[in-house]
């Protein structure tokens, strides 16, 4: 068999070599294509007038028509200002939080009570929005509340200036434990030797993280940079919803709250697609940046 | 041979992952094969109807079986939680797949805008008692009805018991009697009776725990039940917070002219009047971020000792074993000099009387003949009446023909045995002709709407209300439905903020421009012309 042959040759013998390796990721690639690839198929509904009777394809192409609707739509300013300040305010605290928090938890020489630290600041992950929105609510309480006894006799969820940080800190205290898990595992690869050399070198506690510890995760948050950059405008709908009121509602109106009232609420299936469609567009596009900056500052990209 | 072997279980292995991506697939197929007739050659009728969560099973309630009687068919009930459907109804309306026949699940809209329904006014001669109804209450079928005359998906009607406002307001007469003060007539004398209830401890508890005006929080979605703009009516401007009404969206009708209560004076003039209770503190400072269970929890108390001075309510009901304290309080005047006749009442008696979406039947649906004899039966007098209060004879009595008695039984809430009933989940009509008797919770809201009974006679139920069976059709209600989400979305936080912190005099020339430029105008003027060609006759 010659070895530069013709590509059907050649991707016959790759098969003939791998069929066992294909094998065992069939029922992966059926998966992901029923369940990712088949519904994109929707995603021209956000081109056309959808008429439900004559089925996805049926209604007449609409082309841009909806994109421009929402582009022009007295909302969309502030829908967008909106979205972005809450989605990237959630995105740089919840991921500076979690290195500080394993980098300290690190730090912690008692295995017990680095086991105990450890599981009280994860046990809020697995609190569900509904529980921890109600939570909020409590905690803000005017008069009663464990927070809001000391804060004025309004709600602070009522402030619309307040709304982001109120989002984002109650965010990072959900989930910073949880996230700090995968920091803690890649801490745990440090060769002990590394902390031996150094200390013999003079080094102190801070010196130990800033040129052992934090060089040995700087691959890993890189990564997770990157993927949590792919979903910067997917601020969770549940909570926000949840949390919105009449006096809150001018910062917290955001893309999925808007899809929802416009798509679910109001029957316009191809409006709400656009406007979808329009987010993961945008979410590409920080996505493909974020990948480009870390691929030259650290050499870590997933593409 | 080994490796023929290795082949054939590799086609194997294959077909079998072909296989379960198949049965993936197949999961949001609809059975279509099921069977249509039962095991005795009698018609099977699918009913699916939506429930409050703590009901009765469907086939456990006797008047059931007299509809199988009636159409000699089977009936397979689904029961479906309004919680689940609300999630359900998009995805159910989009891919086409109806029940055969549904009860309040889709509304006149959708039968409209989607063409999976039978246009069951086609159907009238085989369902006489529907088309009885129809002639004896015309603005039901109006109110269904498209413009050329297709009915997709039939009224129901409760009856004169529920032909009240479903918006009242109620004061503590006990508190006004042990301090010696009047039922207010005026906004300020409101004031003053809610400031004495702040300040003088009427419930006698020691304690200054007294909420003078428990008012509910404003929606971000619009003016839903119960919201304090029902103030508007104290200079003349006519709501109607209910169901369907475009209230919702601040329009309103006076005169023939439509308009938008959002930019009006009186809205401005409320508001204020909003912002001084809330000032002296005579509505809770988290008024506007209050859940609803805050609400509940100080309107009905502990039972013994009240806390709330003031609610705008459906009935004194609202307050449980309270109730005896509270009376309605009638519509006041914005000013002593406001005249009488400008004084109105939220006018929601047709919404609270009629419903619009009570019963669909599937265009494809097997065994028509008998679901029309389904729906006619359900139509039917006594049947209704089963299906609103109870079977007869274990929860109403019928001693003549057309009076009933209502258990007291099935208005008890701790009651371990509930009366087998869908209450307003019901597809039927209960005729005036029918009297029923002991139904508790429509004389509550009778004696709550004899106060108003002065302020109706200054409404024209077709030129000062919205008349329910004005409806834009679907193109323009998406444009309306744009417009609104921008309108309300500005409007409600501006609103929300001025009753807070003040402020509605410097803003509002700004606010009431911006409000225009979003499509408020826009509204108005569509809303307009379907009030025209509706009731132009």
């Amino acid at each position: 068999m010659p070895k530069h042959g013709s590509f059907i040759s050649r991707l016959g013998e790759h098969f003939k070599r791998y069929w066992q390796l294909w094998l065992m990721v069939t029922p992966a690639i059926c998966f992901i294509g029923l369940f990712a690839y088949v519904p994109m198929y929707g995603v021209q509904l956000a081109f056309r007038d959808f008429v439900p009777s004559k089925g996805l394809a049926g209604g007449p192409w609409v082309g841009l028509k909806y994109f421009r609707q929402f582009l022009e739509s007295p909302m969309f300013g502030n829908i967008m200002k909106n979205t972005i300040s809450i989605s990237l305010w959630t995105m740089v605290m919840g991921f500076i939080a979690p290195i500080i928090l394993a980098l300290l938890i690190n730090q912690i020489g008692s295995t017990k009570v680095k086991g105990f630290v450890q599981t009280i600041t994860y046990m809020p992950h697995f609190i569900s929005t509904v529980v921890i929105v109600a939570m909020i609510n409590i905690f803000l309480t005017p008069g009663t509340g464990l927070l809001g006894r000391f804060l004025g006799d309004t709600s602070l969820l009522g402030n619309p200036n307040l709304f982001t940080p109120i989002y984002w800190i109650t965010e990072v205290w959900q989930h910073v434990g949880w996230n700090s898990i995968i920091y803690l595992a890649a801490l745990s690869s440090v060769d002990t030797a590394l902390y031996e050399a150094a200390k013999v070198d003079g080094a102190r506690r801070f010196q130990l993280i800033r040129y052992v510890d934090i060089p040995t995760i700087l691959p890993t948050c890189g990564i997770l940079l990157i993927l949590n950059m792919g979903s910067v405008l997917n601020v969770g709908f549940e909570k926000v919803f949840l949390m919105q009121n009449a006096l809150n509602l001018s910062s917290s109106e955001v893309i999925s709250t808007y899809t929802y009232k416009i798509g679910i609420v109001s029957n316009q299936f191809s409006y709400s697609t656009a406007i979808g469609l329009f987010n993961t567009l945008i979410n590409f596009v920080f996505l493909v940046i974020a990948n480009t900056i870390s691929k030259r500052v650290s050499e870590t990209s997933i593409f | 041979m080994a490796r023929r072997g290795a082949k054939r279980r590799l086609l194997s292995l294959a077909a079998a992952a072909l296989a379960s991506t198949m049965v993936l697939a197949g999961c949001g197929g609809s059975g279509s094969d099921e069977a249509t007739v039962d095991a005795n050659g009698k018609p099977i009728v699918k009913i699916l109807i939506t429930r409050y969560s703590t009901d009765v099973a469907m086939k456990t309630m006797g008047w059931t079986k007299d509809i199988e009687t009636a159409c000699d068919c089977t009936i397979k009930w689904d029961d479906v939680a309004d919680s689940s459907w609300s999630q359900q109804k998009s995805a159910v309306l989009a891919s086409g797949d109806v029940p055969d026949v549904s009860i309040f699940t889709f509304d006149p809209t959708d039968g409209e805008q989607y063409p999976y329904f039978e246009d069951l006014s086609k159907h009238l001669n085989q369902m006489p008692n529907v088309k009885k109804f129809f002639a004896t209450q015309t603005s039901a079928k109006k109110m269904v009805a498209d413009k050329e005359g297709h009915v997709y998906v039939l009224p129901s009607d409760r009856g004169e018991n529920y032909r009240v406002s479903s918006n009242h307001m109620f004061i503590n007469k006990t508190w006004l009697d042990k301090l010696g003060l009047q039922m207010p007539t005026t906004w300020d004398e409101l004031t003053k009776v809610l400031t004495a209830f702040k300040t003088q401890d009427p419930n006698g508890n020691g304690k200054a725990d007294e909420v003078p005006f428990n008012m509910r929080r404003i929606d971000t979605t619009g003016f839903s039940l119960w919201n304090p703009f029902v103030l508007l009516n104290s200079m003349g401007i006519t709501t109607s917070f209910a169901g369907t009404s475009p209230s919702f969206q601040g329009i309103y009708v006076k005169d023939g002219k439509v308009g938008n209560f959002l930019e009006s004076d009186e809205y401005k003039s409320v508001v204020k009047y909003l912002h001084s209770l809330m000032e002296q503190g005579l509505i809770p400072a988290d008024a506007l971020t209050r859940e609803d269970a805050a609400i509940t929890a100080d309107t009905v108390s502990d039972g013994k000792t009240a806390k709330s001075g003031m609610i705008v309510g459906w009935a004194t009901t609202d307050f449980e074993k309270l109730k005896d304290q509270y009376v309605a309080l009638p519509s006041l005047k914005a000013t002593a000099s406001t005249p009488d006749s400008d004084v109105t009442w939220d006018s929601s008696q047709d919404l609270t009387e009629l419903s619009n979406h009570a019963i669909a039947v599937s265009k494809d649906a097997p065994n028509k003949e008998a679901i029309y004899k389904v729906v006619n039966a359900l139509y039917g007098e006594k049947v209704s009446i089963q299906q609103y209060y109870g079977d007869i004879p274990e929860d109403v009595t019928s001693s003549d023909n057309s009076t009933y008695t209502v258990n007291d039984r099935c208005f008890d809430s701790s009651t371990k045995d509930p009366c087998k009933a869908t209450a307003d989940r019901f597809a039927g009509w209960i005729p005036d002709s029918a009297t029923v008797k002991n139904d508790q919770a429509s004389e509550a809201l009778k004696e709550a709407d004899s106060a108003y009974t002065k302020a109706f006679a200054n409404v024209d139920q077709t030129k000062d209300v919205m008349p329910i069976y004005v409806r834009p059709d679907s193109d323009d209600q998406t444009t309306i439905t744009n417009n609104n989400t921008a309108v309300l979305n500005y409007a409600l936080t501006k609103t929300a903020t001025w009753i807070q912190k003040g402020g509605v005099d410097a803003d509002w020339d700004a606010y009431v421009k911006k409000l225009d430029s979003v499509g408020l105008t826009q509204n108005v003027k569509l809303w307009q012309k379907y009030y025209n060609e509706y009731t132009k006759n």
